[in-house]
């Protein structure tokens, strides 16, 4: 089982490019797509699920090109869109049917995952209820459970946990890291807590272009020494993070702890801190002011 | 007033961003173009003005004028309800942009959209002087004022009677695009006299006439041209200052007619417009509280052994149908039920009432009268074939499904054929026994559903299909012009074999839907 993606190119206007020289090389895990609004991760998704055509560069699926065998890959896909809509006037189980049979499957054993899925995604009070009525996080899961229609071998979910509230959030994390094994999945988000305690390799993504593919504990690796814990007075603050790359600050009886990620020590007063993931998607795809200067 | 500005010009700018405004503007150089190719000709009796700058500038204001009476509101209409869609909507509602404000700023975009229209044919008007012009003298206060005075009244009633029906909770959808229709039809004849301008042209024209010795005893005929002998005469055009004043009154009506659409207006307030739902709706609610089966047979059987689903592991493992055949039952009957539901009870009480009236009815009465209307009842749910997909957002799901192009659409056309023959089962039935008269049926089972894949999956929305079929069935069955006799309802158009041309092309439009989808899927 392998996805290729090779210098993987989308051009939308003269010069404005969505995606640029994409390529990487996937097997059975689950990527963590990563990297800031407009970065281009719904682009490159909506590619390999065969809805956008890219303008340049191929997506093979176990040696199979995409672009000209697209049911290829269809046939083993699960795709959940950042923004997609539903039936109003269906209810879970008449939609999720509808999309069973939409992607080719036989009825019998459809009906009996839809039910499952249904109770998987916790919406089994709900699954008669027209979707019109249901809120944001409903709806989401109900994209979760279509997504898993048909027990896929690639599994695409595109900013997964939006309007989940921390139980479904959860939940949902659980249940990716559940489906990992023999099978490829594609998350992408902005929050970097939703792939920390799942993905197997991490690519970091920005204006169009991959900066970074790799395992955690690389990216980790790549930001060890560069996290600082600095205690300043509250009225520093702001002056602080004009000058430094400041990832959190905690409260605290003698001021303010600012996580600051920078190559050097901002003050000699600041200690080194053990790294954590969001710390390296800051280190590599938030602009530091000290580099700015 | 300075929120009413933005809010027009955010929604103008919008709107002309789109390509259907570029189709629009298309539209109106073809009209324009017809014009100058002399296919509209305004007449009165045999007599027609030299091609002046008056006449020019008349004839083209009052042919835009009569087409933007009927199609005008049709191409604003939709844009409150835009903003509901969108969500723009409840941003608005949460502002202290007043209801007043919102909907005149909707009037006005609304107005401007369609000036824009009038812009168009008063370049038209200018090139047909300059080109066919019989007397080329410029006078641009003549060629000009017939638009201000004739087209923009009548646009300003279109653009504030589409914001008011689509504020309206019952108007908003298709039944509001019908009654517009209906009321469009009835009214032209009583007030479009006046409100078209007719009477007050006939009245001037036909001074200038007499005054010139002319033979005439009255009428005025504005349409495609006739073989009729004409003679001209000179019109040196309108006192305005007498013309323009009694006008007025269409703009304080249509000022008026838009702010009366801020009293149904719901401020985008969904509990609002969940209470207004259809019955289906309630019923599949209600229907959730019968002791009927919450899950299927199957998952009961599974649910003894595992009380719980908390794994995927646990999930049934599914495979691809190789029935290809089955598979495409299964398709064509989810997308007939998607069809289906969702409709109110009155809806399917009609449609039953309709299959037993073609049961119990008089053949020619069946034929001529009832099965017109099987194929307009279900107007709205033809409407939403082929695009319902993008309606609703559902598109990037079915995309990414397998054989997206030869499984879904052709599922939907055959869900809309036989969504037909289910509402014409009664004529169905009768017509068994009359092979002569299938052809009509067949007619209406195959071009219909065809028209509204390639209109729904070209357009985009509902209400080009809404607005054409409407026009069949006035034009065809109520006035039994022969070539817009999709069903034979006449005797004339069965004779000439018209269903069969309707058989022939029905076929072809259903390519053409799958060549576009194929190219918009190519093109995402």
């Amino acid at each position: 089982m392998e996805l290729r993606i090779e210098n993987l190119s989308k051009q939308y206007g003269r010069n404005i490019w969505g995606l640029r020289d994409f390529s990487l090389r996937l097997g059975p895990g689950i990527l963590g797509l990563l990297g800031p609004n407009g970065a281009g991760k719904s682009t490159v998704m909506r590619m390999i699920a065969t809805i956008t055509h890219p303008t340049s560069g191929t997506i093979s699926w176990n040696g199979v090109d995409v672009a000209r065998q697209p049911d290829h890959l269809r046939q083993v896909l699960g795709y959940l869109p950042q923004d997609f809509g539903v039936y109003p006037n269906l209810n879970v189980v008449e939609f999720l049917t509808y999309l069973a049979a939409v992607k080719g499957l036989v009825r019998t054993q459809a009906r009996c995952r839809i039910d499952e899925l249904i109770q998987l995604v916790n919406l089994t009070d709900a699954a008669y209820r027209p979707i019109g009525g249901f809120s944001g996080g409903m709806r989401q899961r109900v994209g979760i459970a279509q997504a898993l229609l048909n027990d896929p071998h690639l599994l695409i979910v595109d900013e997964p946990t939006v309007g989940l509230d921390p139980e479904e959030r959860v939940r949902f994390r659980n249940l990716i890291a559940d489906l990992a094994g023999e099978r490829i999945v594609m998350l992408s988000t902005h929050i970097v807590s939703d792939v920390e305690a799942t993905a197997t390799s991490i690519a970091l993504i920005a204006d169009g272009r991959l900066l970074h593919h790799a395992l955690p504990e690389e990216l980790l690796r790549a930001v060890e020494g560069k996290v600082w814990g600095w205690v300043i007075s509250s009225g520093d603050l702001t002056a602080v993070r004009q000058h430094h790359l400041v990832a959190n600050t905690i409260r605290r009886a003698d001021g303010v702890l600012a996580r600051i990620v920078s190559d050097h020590a901002p003050h000699p007063d600041a200690a080194p801190l053990p790294a954590t993931l969001e710390d390296a998607y800051l280190y590599f795809i938030a602009p530091r002011p000290e580099a700015a200067r | 007033m300075n929120a009413l500005y933005h809010l027009a010009l955010a929604d103008f700018r919008e709107r002309v961003r789109r390509f259907s405004f570029l189709v629009i503007v298309a539209l109106a150089v073809l009209l324009g173009y017809q014009v100058i190719n002399g296919l509209f000709v305004l007449r009165l009796g045999s007599y027609r003005g030299v091609y002046n700058a008056a006449w020019i500038g008349t004839l083209m204001a009052i042919t835009l004028t009569f087409f933007l009476s009927l199609i005008g509101f049709y191409l604003v209409r939709g844009n409150v309800q835009q903003d509901r869609q969108t969500g723009v909507g409840q941003i608005l509602a949460a502002s202290p942009l007043r209801r007043l404000a919102y909907v005149w700023g909707k009037f006005a975009s609304n107005t401007a959209v369609l000036l824009v229209i009038v812009g168009v044919l008063a370049l038209a008007a200018l090139v047909m002087l300059l080109i066919h012009g019989e007397d080329k003298t410029l006078n641009l206060y003549q060629l000009l004022m017939p638009f201000l005075v004739f087209a923009v009244p009548v646009v300003l009633l279109a653009a504030a009677t589409a914001v008011f029906f689509d504020c309206s909770p019952f108007l908003r959808e298709t039944g509001g695009n019908v009654l517009y229709f209906f009321l469009w039809l009835f009214m032209i004849p009583a007030v479009g006299g006046h409100l078209l301008a007719f009477q007050v042209i006939e009245q001037e024209m036909a001074v200038a006439l007499r005054a010139q010795g002319a033979d005439y005893s009255g009428g005025i005929v504005l349409g495609a041209t006739e073989v009729v002998e004409m003679q001209t005469f000179l019109w040196g055009g309108f006192d305005w200052t007498a013309v323009a004043g009694p006008r007025l009154i269409y703009l304080a009506a249509a000022l008026l007619l838009a702010a009366l659409a801020a009293l149904p207006f719901d401020r985008f307030d969904p509990a609002r417009y969940r209470l207004r739902a259809p019955r289906a709706r309630r019923f599949t609610t209600w229907r959730q509280w019968m002791p009927v089966k919450r899950f299927s047979k199957s998952f009961y059987k599974q649910a003894t052994i595992q009380t719980n689903i908390a794994h995927s592991g646990q999930l049934t493992l599914v495979a691809p149908s190789h029935n290809q055949i089955s598979l495409f039952a299964q398709i064509v009957a989810a997308e007939l039920k998607l069809l289906l539901k969702g409709r109110s009870a009155l809806w399917y009480a009609v449609a039953a009432g309709l299959i037993v009236a073609c049961l119990l009815a008089p053949l020619e009465t069946v034929q001529r009268w009832l099965l017109p209307l099987v194929w307009l009842w279900p107007l709205p749910l033809w409407s939403e074939m082929g695009m319902r997909g993008r309606k609703y957002g559902v598109d990037q799901l079915l995309f990414s499904a397998p054989s997206p192009l030869w499984r879904q659409l052709p599922a939907t056309w055959m869900a809309g054929v036989l969504l037909y023959c289910i509402v014409g089962s009664g004529v169905l039935l009768r017509l068994l026994t009359e092979p002569a008269l299938l052809p009509g049926f067949v007619a209406g089972a195959l071009f219909i559903p065809s028209l509204a894949l390639l209109l729904g999956v070209v357009g985009g929305t509902e209400r080009p299909l809404q607005i054409l079929l409407l026009i069949y069935w006035y034009l065809g069955p109520l006035n039994g012009l022969t070539a817009f006799d999709i069903t034979g309802a006449t005797g004339d158009a069965l004779a000439m074999g018209v269903p069969w041309f309707y058989i022939a092309v029905s076929l072809p439009l259903l390519g053409l839907a799958l060549l576009v989808r194929r190219r918009q899927m190519e093109i995402l």
